[in-house]
């Protein structure tokens, strides 16, 4: 058996046993021994079995391909919806997400907030480190964002070096709390570089959904947020 | 006795049968609309070399995905090639598939099992 664990439906084995059961009683009934077409009812039962054995072959097969196809179909899901740099959500993925999000919020009256983070300066890390540098402290940043994270929030990566939080059922104050979080944990990241050290500042902008604003008006807000931040001086939080 | 060539569309395989080589490929996926039209063609192609030559015969196959009526023709050319080495016939078989896919060698294997011509499972390095 090439695959352990699977076998002919039951049904199959039950219906063969019961033609090889009844060949058999034919063969020993004395009526019946010598009639002259028990040889060809012999080979209609063989061919029968065969037909059979033949069914359920097949069937595995064609099983083992679809499981094989569903697997690449899953895989190139998780592709579709992975930024290749960061290894987290892309910006299809966190559409998706911050728009299912919305709809769930207006029905049934829970809040729910983003943030868009903008790493400062990142011009200078490319030029003073090089772009393999720059495209590690953005891989880097992608898994600190993710790790300071609740479980239920999402985080994804929206254009070159800017990141977009969705957190669910949560308030103004919630969205405060977890985006200073964020800020920390970004500004305690060491992103090794030969024999240096990379450290980065972030910008983050937190937009609180307002009633039944739609999805473009609230991702301008946070990105409004983040550039506020960043003519503050940026490494803060605003909105 | 004439070689058959099939050009690969998007839901069938390329197929070469060399009547000189007496080798037959097939390479691609094969899931096309009526299958046993598909196959009836390389079946014959088979039958018929089998038939007129004595001399070995062998069958590549580089398939990714087969339907189940493609599975269904797999195994008919299968019971004709097992056919011919019962009855002595030089016949040999190499199934193709890609190493990083285990469940392609556990497919490849449940298409050998109960066979006893030269059944070869090879592993093919993945691309890229």
């Amino acid at each position: 058996m090439a695959i352990t664990g699977r076998k002919a439906p039951r049904g199959d084995e039950a219906q063969a046993a019961d033609v090889k059961a009844r060949l058999q009683a034919l063969r020993e009934d004395p009526a019946f021994r010598d009639h002259p077409l028990l040889k060809e009812l012999e080979r209609m039962a063989e061919a029968h079995l065969r037909l059979l054995g033949r069914m359920a072959k097949i069937t595995r097969i064609s099983d083992g391909f679809q499981a094989q196809m569903k697997a690449l179909n899953e895989s190139l899901q998780r592709v579709s919806r992975t930024d290749a740099l960061t290894e987290i959500a892309n910006r299809r993925a966190m559409m998706e997400e911050v728009g299912a999000e919305r709809l769930r919020s207006i029905r049934g009256g829970t809040p729910m907030a983003v943030v868009m983070a903008d790493v400062d300066l990142f011009k200078g890390i490319n030029d003073t480190f090089g772009h393999e540098a720059g495209d590690r402290v953005l891989h880097g940043l992608g898994q600190a964002l993710k790790g300071a994270l609740r479980a239920y929030d999402v985080c994804g990566r929206w254009g070159g070096e800017e990141f977009l939080v969705l957190l669910p059922g949560t308030d103004r104050e919630g969205a405060e709390e977890v985006a200073e979080k964020l800020r920390k944990a970004v500004a305690d990241l060491r992103i090794p570089a030969g024999d240096k050290e990379i450290s980065v500042r972030m910008s983050l902008g937190i937009a609180v959904l307002d009633g039944h604003e739609p999805l473009d008006a609230l991702l301008r807000r946070a990105d409004e947020a983040m550039y506020e931040a960043k003519r503050m001086g940026g490494d803060r939080v605003e909105g | 006795m004439v070689n058959l060539t099939l050009h690969a569309t998007a839901s069938s395989p390329q197929v070469q049968a060399d009547e000189k080589t007496g080798i037959l490929v097939l390479s691609g996926e094969s899931y096309p609309e009526n299958s046993f039209d598909f196959y009836r063609p390389i079946l014959s192609w088979v039958a018929d070399f089998l038939e007129r030559d004595r001399r070995s015969l062998t069958v590549e196959v580089r398939l990714t995905y087969l339907n189940t009526s493609s599975i269904k023709c797999m195994m008919d050319l299968l019971d004709a090639m097992e056919d011919a080495h019962q009855a002595g016939r030089e016949v040999k078989l190499n199934w193709y598939y890609d190493q990083e896919n285990d469940r392609a060698l556990d497919l490849a294997e449940e298409f050998k099992e109960d066979l006893t011509l030269p059944f070869t499972i090879v592993p093919v390095p993945s691309e890229g």
